[in-house]
């Protein structure tokens, strides 16, 4: 008897051990493949700097093959432990971060979340700048313009910021079918209404519009044509000097009405009353439902040689238009992504070497960094034919076999094998001369998109400089925008299906004044006042 | 009765003195079942009890350098914030109507489908349904709206239910995903469509635990297939039914804010709209040009969870009365 009670207490202390030693092991935190070590750990024993970065990264292709950095690194002797985050979480790791006060020693990170915890959980980074990073000085100070939509409140950068070059948006149509019907020239809005008219008459599974996104984005992308010109943000636009909510202009209700109409014809993918995500988007336009993209991105024209590769005798083609104008002769403008990118490089207050740190980024900017990040080293990765750089054959043959063997888009290819490009979560580099990116044509811009970009260029929006809020103004806006923007949307998308009349427009505009639309302006140009006094 | 607190004293052995010697003593002859007790309490209380003090964050501004309790109190601001919307009525009264047709039409199913699975005799047909039916339940949110979106698709060659109401009914396909009054039917349909085989297995499970004699004893009583179903097996399952029921009312006011946010739109804020997708906007993502207000989410958590609480014991208290089944 007495055994047998030993032996059933010895098996539960045994259990129990077992349950502690389980939940012991879970509360120590994992540490795979070393990736990442505790922030601020500080200056490594041989006295050069350890920096913790967060970054995006594509499980496909490790960030750790970034070949700038993997040089930098070699060069100045500098550590970077690696915090890489799914891409498609980064913002949300970020954002977490910050509001943790945890910032990494070096993150990639939105403007709006880096501007609003700028001085509660970044370093400043002006004198730092002026003091060690003579190349991004120089690119500061070429586009000194464009600066003080940069700043946090507070004044001071907080931030180094990339630029863009590439122009994103334009119009597409199925061209074929336009010939086929006998249109040749879109001059004006209504020309592509008859398009979508005969095409659909000629057949009633062609859906007309199709994008990626809403009709709501489908009425913002038409404003120019009816006068709201300029680009801020959602349809903040400048009138007269003063900053304006272009929602309540008449001009914004033309441009539902037209969607509306659209709409109503059937000329529209229905799925955009509510989201047309990306994939959905690119299948209506393989199946052939989808003729005309409003404001899309330009690289969907590469759907046209997948479709090709696919059905190698078929007559599809798709091509880019110069867009319209509209009904009073404005003209309508595309989407603009060109400047100053919205994802830059921040240092976490306790980063234990701001110095090395930006002196570090800044390599980034330098002539060399730039012909790193884009195309690599000369006689390893490119060469230069006449001016014009171009990726060694070898190069591109590996790039193919890569995606085919992988299934990986070009660019993850490029990073993948031979660390070119931060293709996942920002572009944040100094652009590339244009001799440089011809080694980007046909392998991850096609000629076709090449053109079209050109083609597209003199008609993207015009930047309106943002303006620069206080921590109570932007907790106010954001208030006021939550109820503003249900209420707008949703009105619109009621008015687009029929379930509201065009009539109850200027009881919306009422509406939206009463719940703080006014208020909302009056705050955009007092901050705009404040950042850009009377430019 | 089957109240867990009477459940609670089952086996206990009486104290004479509480906290004196007898207590100790009992404490070192069951020193291994509390030491296997002890790591789940400890998590319990670092993971669920301490976290509790971040409520403090509901009555503050956070600020990040200031830390939580460091942050500068704004007193009911933050509620103010939310019942000061503009949409608070309407986003307070959807997910009280959502919830309410996902009790009324989802609870039911489960019970229903394992009083069904109970009386099948062919234990490989039973199997076969049960396991068929509750794999919807390990269906990713975000995978079962892409199949609802298919489904429902306005496009007739994608929609299968768009194709039918054309091809059979002669009917225009209708946009189902952009109509407001389609919206909580579609999302009922979805909860019970993902739940209702893996909640049946907490009511088969009860039901195996029946005493075989009770049906045996109601068959010579002369009871048919009916009855035996109304007077032994429902009987059995009620205190388990009521149980879950008292649960799921302290979840009325809190809506499946992936499922919501990956299905509604504009077109169908005006019954899709909760009080979790308002917050996601508004204090997480930050819509409208400021950083995500932590503070505003975490007052309208508060909120929720003050009413669920008041819920649970409020139906606790009409359970005990009416059914002698409850909580505590």
């Amino acid at each position: 008897m007495r055994d047998r009670r030993f032996s059933r207490r010895t098996f539960l202390q045994a259990s129990a051990g077992v349950i502690w030693a389980g939940a012991l092991a879970a509360c120590v935190p994992a540490t795979p493949g070393g990736v990442s070590q505790p922030s601020g750990s500080g200056v490594a024993t041989s006295g050069a700097p350890t920096f913790t970065f967060t970054v995006g990264e594509d499980p496909r292709a490790p960030v750790v093959n970034q070949l700038l950095f993997a040089e930098w690194q070699e060069a100045t002797g500098t550590t970077i432990n690696w915090n890489p985050t799914p891409s498609s979480s980064v913002s949300e790791r970020i954002n977490l971060m910050l509001s943790t006060g945890e910032a990494s020693d070096i993150f990639i990170g939105p403007r709006n979340v880096i501007n609003q915890y700028a001085g509660e959980a970044l370093l400043p980074l002006d004198d730092l700048i002026a003091a060690h990073a003579p190349n991004y000085s120089q690119m500061l100070a070429d586009n000194a313009d464009e600066v003080a939509a940069l700043r946090a409140p507070d004044g001071n950068l907080y931030g180094m910021w990339g630029r863009r070059q590439q122009v994103y948006m334009g119009w597409l149509y199925r061209k074929d079918i336009a010939d086929a019907l006998g249109f040749t020239s879109f001059e004006t809005l209504d020309d592509w209404t008859e398009f979508l008219r005969a095409a659909k008459a000629a057949d009633p599974n062609v859906h007309g519009i199709g994008n990626y996104g809403d009709v709501l984005g489908l009425a913002r992308s038409l404003r120019s044509a009816f006068g709201i010109h300029g680009q801020l943000d959602e349809w903040i636009t400048m009138q007269d000097g003063q900053l304006v909510d272009g929602a309540l202009l008449p001009a914004a209700r033309e441009a539902v009405d037209q969607v509306r109409s659209w709409y109503g014809e059937g000329l529209i993918n229905p799925a955009m009353v509510a989201r047309v995500e990306w994939e959905a988007n690119k299948e209506t336009w393989m199946s052939g439902k989808s003729i005309l993209g409003i404001n899309d991105y330009l690289s969907g024209l590469d759907v046209d040689a997948e479709y090709r590769q696919q059905h190698p005798d078929s007559a599809y083609d798709i091509a880019a238009a110069v867009p319209p104008v509209g009904p009073n002769g404005s003209q309508v403008e595309t989407l603009n992504l060109v400047g100053w990118d919205s994802w830059g490089y921040a240092l976490g207050l306790n980063n234990p070497n701001p110095e090395a740190a930006v002196a570090f980024l800044d390599y980034i900017f330098s002539d060399e960094g730039v012909e790193l990040f884009w195309v690599g080293r000369e006689g390893v990765t490119f060469e230069i034919v006449n001016g014009s750089y171009q990726f060694l054959p070898e190069v591109l043959e590996e790039v193919d076999k890569t995606i085919a063997e992988g299934g990986m888009e070009p660019p993850v290819a490029l990073w993948k094998l031979y660390g070119l490009g931060f293709p996942f979560f920002t572009t944040s580099a100094r652009p590339a001369p244009g001799a440089m990116m011809d080694a980007y044509k046909g392998l991850i811009v096609t000629e076709q998109v090449a053109e079209a970009e050109r083609m597209t260029e003199p008609y993207q929006s015009e930047m309106i400089s943002r303006p620069v809020f206080t921590s109570e103004e932007a907790d106010e806006l954001a208030t006021l925008n939550a109820d503003l923007r249900t209420y707008r949307d949703e009105t619109w998308t009621r008015m687009i299906q029929g379930d509201l009349s065009m009539d109850e427009w200027d009881t919306y505009v009422a509406q939206m004044e009463q719940m703080g639309a006014r208020r909302v302006e009056e705050i955009y140009n007092t901050a705009y006042q404040r950042t850009y006094g009377n430019e | 009765m089957t109240t867990l607190k009477a459940r609670s004293h089952v086996g206990a052995a009486p104290i004479k003195n509480r906290w004196g010697s007898t207590l100790w003593k009992r404490i070192v002859a069951h020193q291994a079942l509390i030491l296997m007790f002890l790591p789940g309490l400890i998590f319990f209380i670092v993971f669920n009890y301490i976290p509790m003090g971040g409520i403090v964050l509901a009555f503050k501004k956070y600020n990040v350098l200031a830390g939580i309790w460091g942050s500068e109190w704004v007193g009911f601001d933050n509620f103010a914030k939310f019942f000061g919307s503009y949409y608070a009525n309407r986003i307070i009264r959807n997910a009280i109507l959502l919830n309410l047709m996902t009790l009324l039409f989802s609870f039911p199913m489960p019970i229903l489908l394992a009083i069904l699975l109970n009386e099948v005799r062919y234990n490989w047909f039973k199997r076969t349904v049960q396991t068929i039916t509750y794999f919807p339940y390990f269906i990713a949110a975000v995978v079962m709206v892409g199949i609802v979106k298919m489904l429902l698709s306005p496009d007739i060659s994608l929609g299968i239910f768009n194709r039918i109401l054309v091809d059979i009914f002669r009917l225009e396909p209708i946009n189902f995903l952009a109509r407001p009054e389609h919206f909580r039917s579609i999302y009922v349909l979805m909860a019970i469509w993902q739940g209702t085989g893996f909640g049946a297995i907490i009511y088969l499970a009860t039901l195996a635990s029946v005493d075989l004699e009770q049906y045996e004893a109601a068959i010579i009583d002369g009871a048919n297939r009916l009855q035996l179903i109304r007077y032994v097996t429902i009987p059995a399952l009620l205190p388990t039914v009521i149980i879950l029921l008292i649960l799921s009312i302290s979840g009325l006011m809190r809506s499946g804010l992936e499922t919501i946010l990956l299905l509604y739109s504009p077109a169908t804020y005006e019954t899709a709209d909760v009080i979790e997708t308002f917050v996601y906007r508004r204090g997480i993502v930050g819509e409208g040009g400021g950083r995500p207000d932590y503070s505003f989410a975490t007052a309208v958590g508060l909120f929720q969870s003050v009413v669920g609480l008041i819920l649970i014991v409020v139906a606790n208290q009409i359970a005990k009365k009416l059914s002698d089944n409850s909580l505590w």
